[in-house]
């Protein structure tokens, strides 16, 4: 048997696991958060990266950076969302499914142009947004995930005015 | 004429409006008054044929003008208006208007109620500037007339920017003013804890305190971190893991800020910089605090995203202590910042 495929990455439907009963492992808030800090500090060096390849002008290093982003986002929620349903994933998996098809024919371009590229990018925000909405799910209580909850927001803004900004260069 | 062009145009309106040709109507009739400003009748007909109450109204008070006792034109008008829609509600940080009550704005897409703090990321984020700029609206309505809602409603603001201890300040500020709204204590109270969670057990917070207190203790024990980078989320990353472990953590967008919040708070025991996030100015900054006498024991560690040999080079160079290259695990940098300062000492 192959090495498994990360749940973001099958764009067919799993089938349904085994349900959270009241009696499953409790989620160690701290090593969960600890993991999520952890993923943050890579997605946002990657979401740096990526918007400096775009102002020096090699949006096809933007592109293979944004896959690579959405890689350890998928990877993460193959680690840690093994018990989520099938419900709580649809969404991330539809926008990781999205964001693939705009970015494969990026790929095999060695000059896309900055519209096609910030397109890409902006259905990897979607598909980021949410797993990170997902991710927010498995804290027990709100107040447990307040952390997490306030840098992935700023994360989001920051990724997002990223784009507006790459917009406006396109323009001027 | 003029004169004679305006009444045959004001008749050929009358004509249209009686026989059911509304735009032909409103055609003659705008011409009409166009011409000669005193047409009264063509005023008032001109407000029969215009959809738009508000439109409608306008013309109607043109024919107040002309003649103010003018009963038809006033009848109307008590009619029009109560057709108008009215936005009777507003978001207190943007000032966005809308006919029915909300609790997040869809201008500013602020949350407003603090039943739901958790909103801030199940929706759509804020738009910061929108916010910020109602923060500074209702910080300077707090400074001059404070209120229970110039409190309640700065305290959201804070809340949808991410400022916690700021927000749970203002809260409190507004507790005061209403002692006996449950609903809100339980609120508050939720909070409070939230905060109390992040700070180590020295600084519980004191929820019978009547002061409020300040985020930041002036004489606060625990070795203080100045993290110094362009990137919001490095900065509360940074923030969100070494305050878990003990640490008071500034944040600073860059080197003028730094020096800012040295020199109000004093020397921090350890500085965490992002070297060229500042452009050439990571190195010099660096220097800068070599140099100067308050700053140049100052524990320094050089974060950076370029991990080629010049630039470990370059930043051993201007002085620092450590180098710390990105993306960094949390753990590399808690054990890094232990050993550069460890927590316990000041």
């Amino acid at each position: 048997m192959g090495k498994p495929v990360p749940v973001l990455s099958r764009p067919e439907r799993r089938p349904p696991p085994a349900p959270v009963a009241v009696d499953d492992p409790v989620l160690e808030v701290n090593d969960y958060e600890d993991a999520l800090i952890g993923l943050l500090f890579r997605v946002e060096h990657l979401r740096d990266g990526i918007f400096a390849n775009l102002t020096n002008g090699r949006p096809a290093g933007a592109v293979a950076l944004s896959g690579e982003l959405l890689d350890h986002v998928a990877r993460f929620a193959d680690e840690h969302c093994e018990l989520a349903t099938e419900a709580e994933m649809a969404e991330p998996a539809a926008r990781a499914g999205a964001f693939r098809e705009f970015i494969a024919p990026l790929r095999t371009n060695p000059q896309p142009t900055l519209q096609q590229v910030c397109v890409c990018l902006t259905a990897l925000h979607e598909a980021v947004f949410a797993a990170f909405v997902a991710f927010t799910n498995r804290f027990p209580t709100s107040r447990s995930g307040w952390g997490w909850v306030e840098v992935a927001a700023i994360f989001t803004v920051e990724f997002k005015r990223s784009i507006d900004e790459a917009l406006e260069m396109r323009d001027s | 004429m003029p004169v004679e062009r305006a009444m045959q145009l004001l008749r050929d309106g009358i004509a249209a409006a009686r026989a059911g040709d509304i735009g032909s109507a409103r055609n003659a009739l705008t011409q009409a008054v166009s011409i000669d400003r005193t047409l009264e009748k063509g005023w008032l007909w001109l407000a029969g044929v215009t959809s738009d109450p508000a439109q409608a109204i306008a013309h109607l008070e043109q024919v107040l003008k002309l003649n103010p006792g003018n009963a038809t034109a006033k009848s109307l008008i008590e009619h029009l208006q109560s057709r108008l829609p009215v936005d009777r509600f507003f978001c207190p940080l943007c000032l966005a208007r809308a006919a029915e009550r909300f609790t997040t704005c869809a201008n500013c897409r602020a949350v407003l109620d603090l039943a739901r703090p958790d909103l801030a990321l199940a929706a759509n984020p804020p738009d910061l500037d929108k916010v910020r700029e109602g923060a500074a609206r209702l910080a300077t309505i707090v400074r001059e007339q404070p209120d229970y809602f110039a409190h309640y409603y700065l305290g959201m603001a804070h809340l949808n920017l991410g400022r916690l201890p700021e927000a749970v300040a203002q809260f409190r500020a507004a507790h005061r003013l209403r002692p006996n709204d449950a609903t809100f204590a339980a609120q508050l109270a939720g909070l409070e804890d939230a905060l109390a969670d992040a700070a180590p057990p020295t600084q519980r917070i004191d929820l019978h305190s009547q002061v409020p207190k300040p985020a930041i203790k002036p004489h606060d024990p625990r070795p203080s971190i100045i993290v110094v980078d362009d990137s919001p989320t490095v900065r509360r990353l940074v923030a969100l893991t070494m305050q878990k472990k003990g640490y008071r953590v500034i944040e600073a967008a860059d080197g003028d800020e730094a020096l800012e919040q040295i020199h109000a708070d004093g020397p921090p025991d350890l500085v965490l910089l992002d070297a060229f996030a500042l452009g050439p100015n990571g190195p010099t900054l660096c220097e800068r605090f070599r140099c100067n006498p308050s700053t140049a024991r100052v524990s320094i560690i050089l974060m950076s995203g370029r991990d080629g040999q010049f630039d470990r080079t370059r930043g051993k160079t201007a002085g620092p202590n450590r180098y710390l290259p990105k993306p960094f695990a949390p753990a590399a940098l808690v054990n890094m910042v232990r050993e550069c300062c460890p927590a316990g000492v000041k």
